[in-house]
């Protein structure tokens, strides 16, 4: 069953590629990862000496702070009307702060300098383009604010705007579209390969690579790889996977066997938003790993290539 | 005596499996897994030191090297030189600059502390640590644990730690005349210090000696 796609790709197709490391003079690893027009820039300090209250001073520990676009300088973008709104946002980069530093903490070898802290800063440059917007009606007039790749048009409307509003949630004089509630949707997947690569960069001592994907439920059923922000909003369920890189050895194919089975690193975070059956995560999970591998062979090209600086580039 | 060094050009990532811990042992930017297989823990290029004749293992080092690292990082038992920020009745705090016998700078900011029983390693409930260090002072310790989530405890309870550099209110580089002394040059005054003898110097008397 196919699906048709915004940007003509097939489900299976990803986004183009582009990697950029040592990006910032100041940071001591950092890197610019693109999946078409998401962007994330990530810079990684330290370690530095200490660890915060709660943390195991025997280890080292992780801290992520995740930096939400702003805007244009001299565009003065809407803010979200309801203070509860703000809340909901910064409650949900808390999680997204969460889920990272997780992700790093497993993948880093963090008995290597113990009770040092290690921070990683992430950027978002670029969401990919999608729509959001707050309505604010007055009277007989509704003023429309969207941002769309970093343009900020206004638009003035008659009050006949029942098609729009069917999607709207309306409080008193102020609308806003209900899709907000999910801001940081697939940036999560950017910002993790973005974080592997400087923490690379930085000389952090790592276990292995992580390499994350976000795959998405058609309602058609359809996995979909790598959706847009937009794809997202119009999807039942999607889930972002993040898989160790793919093994590769110095010793012979057959000792990589473990009582006889290919010896594999398993998964290492999944966030599932949506219902979604089992049938269709395990199809997920699936897709998830034969496009990870792509991914971790790119992500090994790009730590292998003699210039940091130059961003290769893959579609 | 000189080991030979096998680098290959090929660059390897973390996570990838170097050898076996049955033929190598691992080293820096490698780590050992639970399933016997030495991963790359850096980005950089595969190199194998050949052992060192008197090693009792006799397998050679695997390392990933030529990558970028961090800046150094102390740890128990590294020795390191610091510059004392503040002085108090119980303990004194300074900034670690340097770490190593052959001193790397570091780039981040550590903390460490010299508590009154780390200071000298007789006598230590008779010790006053304004006699021992002022601000300013550049001292090399020894790093004894982690400390707590602000500093690392430090120690200069042997002959060749304790304050290596120190100005004089005059403003001349200080020199020792004894392990507890030490003068400046243009004005002859004398100050009290926990000196640092220089490996291989003649060792420093305890008493007092007139410079001439």
């Amino acid at each position: 069953m196919d699906v048709d796609r915004a940007d003509n790709r097939t489900p299976n197709q990803l986004r183009p590629l582009a990697c950029s490391r040592n990006v910032l003079n100041r940071a001591h690893g950092s890197a610019k990862w693109s999946q078409g027009d998401t962007i994330v820039l990530a810079a990684v300090y330290g370690p530095k000496a200490g660890t915060k209250k709660n943390e195991n001073p025997e280890k080292a520990s992780i801290e992520v702070i995740w930096k939400q676009k702003t805007g244009q300088i001299g565009i003065r973008h809407p803010q979200p009307p309801l203070s509860y709104n703000r809340y909901a946002m910064w409650k949900e980069e808390k999680e997204y702060e969460m889920i990272l530093k997780r992700t790093l903490q497993s993948i880093c070898l963090l008995t290597v300098n113990p009770n040092t802290t290690t921070s990683v800063i992430l950027q978002v440059v670029n969401d990919d383009g999608a729509v959001s917007f707050w309505l604010y009606s007055h009277i007989d007039i509704v003023i429309l604010y969207f941002v769309e790749l970093n343009h900020l048009y206004t638009m003035q409307l008659n009050s006949k705007v029942e098609i729009l509003l069917e999607h709207v949630k309306i409080f008193s004089d102020v609308c806003f579209c209900s899709f907000l509630d999910n801001n940081l949707t697939q940036l999560l997947p950017c910002a993790i390969n973005a974080a592997c690569v400087a923490l690379v960069d930085a000389g952090i001592p790592l276990k292995h690579l992580a390499v994350a994907i976000c795959c998405g439920l058609a309602e058609s059923g359809t996995v979909v790889l790598d959706p847009t922000k937009l794809e997202e909003q119009n999807m039942p369920a999607f889930t972002y996977l993040v898989f160790p890189n793919s093994v590769l050895s110095v010793l012979p194919e057959g000792t990589l066997h473990v009582d006889g089975k290919p010896m594999e690193y398993g998964i290492i975070t999944s966030v599932t938003h949506g219902v979604m059956p089992v049938d269709s995560y395990f199809d997920c999970l699936e897709r998830g790993r034969s496009a990870c591998a792509k991914l971790s062979d790119f992500l090994r090209r790009n730590l292998q290539s003699k210039d940091p600086n130059n961003p290769s580039k893959t579609t | 005596m000189v080991m030979e060094v096998e680098e290959e050009e090929v660059i390897v990532t973390p996570g990838e499996i170097l050898g076996k811990t049955t033929t190598f042992v691992p080293g820096r930017g490698a780590y050992a897994a639970p399933n016997k297989t030495i991963h790359a823990s850096l980005c950089g290029r595969r190199s194998i030191i050949s052992a060192s004749p008197n090693s009792p293992d006799q397998k050679p080092t695997i390392e990933v090297t030529g990558h970028k690292a961090h800046g150094p990082i102390p740890e128990p038992g590294s020795i390191v030189l610091a510059r004392v920020t503040k002085v108090m009745p119980k303990m004194a705090s300074a900034d670690i600059m340097c770490v190593g016998i052959r001193p790397k700078s570091v780039k981040e900011k550590f903390t460490g502390i010299i508590r009154q029983q780390d200071v000298r390693a007789t006598e230590i409930d008779k010790v006053d640590m304004h006699l021992s260090f002022r601000p300013g002072d550049i001292v090399k310790a020894l790093v004894l644990s982690l400390g707590d989530a602000r500093a690392y405890y430090l120690s200069t309870a042997k002959n060749e730690l304790g304050v290596v550099s120190a100005e004089s209110l005059a403003g001349a580089t200080m020199v020792p005349i004894s392990l507890t002394e030490l003068q400046c040059p243009l004005t002859g005054q004398i100050e009290q210090r926990k000196v640092a003898t220089k490996a291989g110097e003649k060792q420093l008397t305890t008493g007092n000696q007139s410079s001439t």
